[in-house]
């Protein structure tokens, strides 16, 4: 089953937490494809990529978050989905709608890890 | 006092959908907002794990993660409730220093289900909630680590079970900073109860311990059961006791009629009046029981000449069966009109609640999603009727009676339609239920064809004429109730129509129904029928649910 991802349109931040805190990009839950989100999980706030040829099980890796290997966050989320680099035709949907429906090979090149800075 | 500021996770018609998107959304500087964030967990499954941190908190502006009273599990374990169910990794972590967990029900394939790792001043509770476990060694259900010197956390009123794997506790105190307030526990099935580590000091009262190694290490406390001969060195410590429960093969763990191992050896009252309930409800009464349910008799029946009420038993059988589901527990409810569980109302404006016999101008929106449907004309109301579906009321549309209006309702995707009636009249019902874009007219309806009275539904899109999707050959006007469902999967762009469970042929659909559609219209035209519920999900219903509705209706 083909999958949507939220990914967070904001940045959250701390004083000294930081590093726990969402950042634009930051892929928050994934779902089915076709799942209908909440009233407050739109535009500005978080961004809808319906992905139609990968996996939800496949995505999971997305949410991730990045930890030191004992339990420790280091990081909210080791992947972020660079919403600020993706084609401007796309990006001129995601803004007016809030989401997008796109192929692996699509957004691929968009969805980095953000310790080796590897593109998927 | 600060206020709350209550968002509500719920699989559909809510402010989120996932309690992770909650916590992503509303991470804040609490204190300076002056606010308690609350996040109100409605039924159905979730799925991600979900870590609170990055947020300002204090004492009194904490962070709670709650079930709705009405949304809440009975005490035991309930998949038509809201449960996070985690495939991978510890279900919840809480890092943040003030956060409170409520009426959950929480598990997980290989970790702990709660982990609280706050550094500074903590003030963490958790009660109610039911937490299933695993077979994963050394890892422990609720897990203490670290805080400051000051700490303190509470947990009461919680059923643990099935931790199984090498050392797995169901609850592990191992933070040398906190003062662990431990109170009217069940730990059942466990490789070890309560594990003590480490603690600044330890009030650990009134818990059920049924498990392999009850109190591992100094577990200091008082009025405790255990099923082995470990105890916590109290004075009023029952050591290898022989618990009752009411249903153990089912994890039903309240307490049995027939309990002697800890049905009134409580201590009353060991919160000091933080709490007087159980973990369902259930005031307590002196002296208190102990573990998570205080037992209570049930009422005394009914004597001859008492008045009763009946709530939705199956129809046309004269006996009370569980139900194995019910529409909420399937995620993607947009709409559900009941003339059983729903409110009616004489006028639009739903002021005057109809009495059976009345015209209705409104028919309240079950599903949470304000969608209510209407009718404002008095000639085209129609009738709350009582002796429908057996001695159960239903709602009467003759042939000029439609409700509808509510507004928009998008579908990205799927769409299902659910519909329970009843008929006698032979002859085309032009269209029962249906949803459209009332402008065009193009949308998806359930109706039925006219020379065999089977259900069939009729689709209408921008790229063909009205297409109609056959259902199996019942006859579903002769008298009895019937449920008939149509699903529509946008993807495969085929539909099916199902009548009392059982699909007809899978129809491809030309074109595609618009994503943005009026809900919702029940209109008669040329016959009468009597509606009890109608249901639109955004979702193409599997066979399992199909059957669970099937079950729910009529099992």
């Amino acid at each position: 089953m083909p999958c949507s991802i939220l990914v967070r349109g904001k940045n959250n931040s701390h004083p000294t937490k930081d590093y726990a805190t969402y950042k634009r990009g930051d892929p928050v839950v994934v779902m089915r494809f076709n799942h209908v989100y909440g009233k407050l999980e739109k535009a500005p706030n978080f961004y809808i990529i319906r992905i139609s040829d990968v996996s939800v099980a496949q995505a999971q890796k997305y949410i991730g978050e990045h930890s030191d290997g004992n339990g420790a966050m280091l990081r909210r989320r080791l992947f972020k989905i660079k919403v600020d680099s993706i084609p401007s035709s796309i990006k001129t949907i995601l803004a007016s709608t809030g989401e997008i429906t796109v192929t692996k090979a699509q957004i691929r090149n968009y969805i980095q890890n953000k310790i080796t800075s590897v593109t998927e | 006092m600060a206020l709350e500021s209550v968002k509500t996770v719920k699989p559909s018609g809510g402010d989120y959908t996932s309690l992770s998107a909650w916590e992503a959304g509303e991470q804040a500087d609490i204190v300076t907002a002056d606010i308690i964030a609350v996040a109100e967990c409605y039924s159905f499954q979730d799925t991600t794990s979900v870590a609170i941190l990055g947020w300002t908190t204090d004492a009194t502006r904490y962070i709670e993660i709650r079930t709705p009273l009405t949304e809440r599990h009975a005490g035991v374990w309930d998949t038509n409730k809201y449960y996070l169910n985690v495939a991978v990794g510890r279900a919840l972590y809480a890092i943040e220093e003030n956060v409170r967990f409520t009426g959950l029900q929480i598990t997980n394939v290989d970790s702990t289900m709660i982990r609280m790792s706050p550094a500074g001043v903590s003030d963490i509770r958790i009660s109610n909630c039911i937490c299933k476990g695993n077979a994963t060694n050394y890892k422990h259900v609720l897990y203490a680590t670290a805080g400051a010197v000051g700490s303190k956390i509470r947990i009461w009123n919680n059923i643990i079970y099935d931790q199984t794997g090498t050392s797995g506790a169901g609850i592990n105190l191992s933070s040398a900073n906190t003062d662990f307030e431990i109170w009217n526990n069940t730990i059942k099935d466990c490789a070890r109860g309560i594990t003590f580590v480490s603690a600044a000091s330890m009030d650990v009262k009134n818990n059920l311990v049924d498990s392999v190694n009850c109190y591992n290490g100094a577990v200091v406390g008082d009025y405790n059961s255990s099923s082995d001969a470990t105890d916590t060195g109290g004075a009023n410590d029952r050591k290898s006791q022989t618990f009752t429960y009411v249903d153990e093969a089912g994890n039903n763990f309240h307490l049995a009629v027939t309990d002697v191992g800890a049905k009134d050896f409580g201590m009353t009252d060991p919160g000091t009046g933080l709490f007087s309930d159980d973990i369902d409800g259930d005031a307590r009464s002196a002296p208190w029981d102990i573990g998570a349910d205080e037992y209570v008799a049930p009422p005394a029946p009914p004597a001859t000449g008492d008045a009763i009420r009946v709530h939705r038993p199956p129809i046309g059988t004269g006996s009370f069966v569980a139900k194995t589901g019910t529409p909420t527990g399937i995620e993607g409810l947009e709409f559900w009109g009941s003339a059983f569980d729903s409110d009616k109302w004489k006028e639009i404006a739903r002021t005057t609640p109809a009495e059976p016999g009345d015209a209705i101008g409104a028919v309240s929106d079950l599903g949470n999603q304000e969608r209510h449907v209407t009718q404002a004309t008095a000639g085209n109301k129609p009738v709350y009727t009582a002796n429908q579906f057996g001695h159960l009321p239903g709602i009467v549309f003759d042939a000029t009676d439609t409700m509808g209006g509510s507004g928009a309702i998008t579908f990205a995707g799927d769409i299902s339609l659910v519909i329970y009636l009843l008929s006698t009249q032979v002859g085309v019902v032009a269209t029962s239920l249906k949803i459209s874009v009332i402008a065009t007219g193009y949308g998806i309806g359930i109706d039925s064809d006219g020379t065999n009275n089977s259900a069939r539904a009729t689709v209408d899109t921008s790229g063909a004429a009205s297409q109609v999707v056959t259902g199996v050959a019942t006859d579903i006007k002769d008298g009895n109730a019937h449920l008939v469902i149509v699903t529509y999967n946008r993807n495969t762009a085929k539909a099916r129509v199902y009548t009392d469970g059982v699909g007809g042929t899978e129809k491809a659909i030309v074109g595609a129904i618009p994503t943005t559609l009026d809900l919702i219209t029940m209109v008669a035209a040329t016959s009468v029928y009597t509606v009890a519920d109608a249901i639109i999900y955004s979702k193409v219903l599997s066979q399992a649910e199909i059957d669970m509705l099937q079950d729910y209706y009529t099992g």
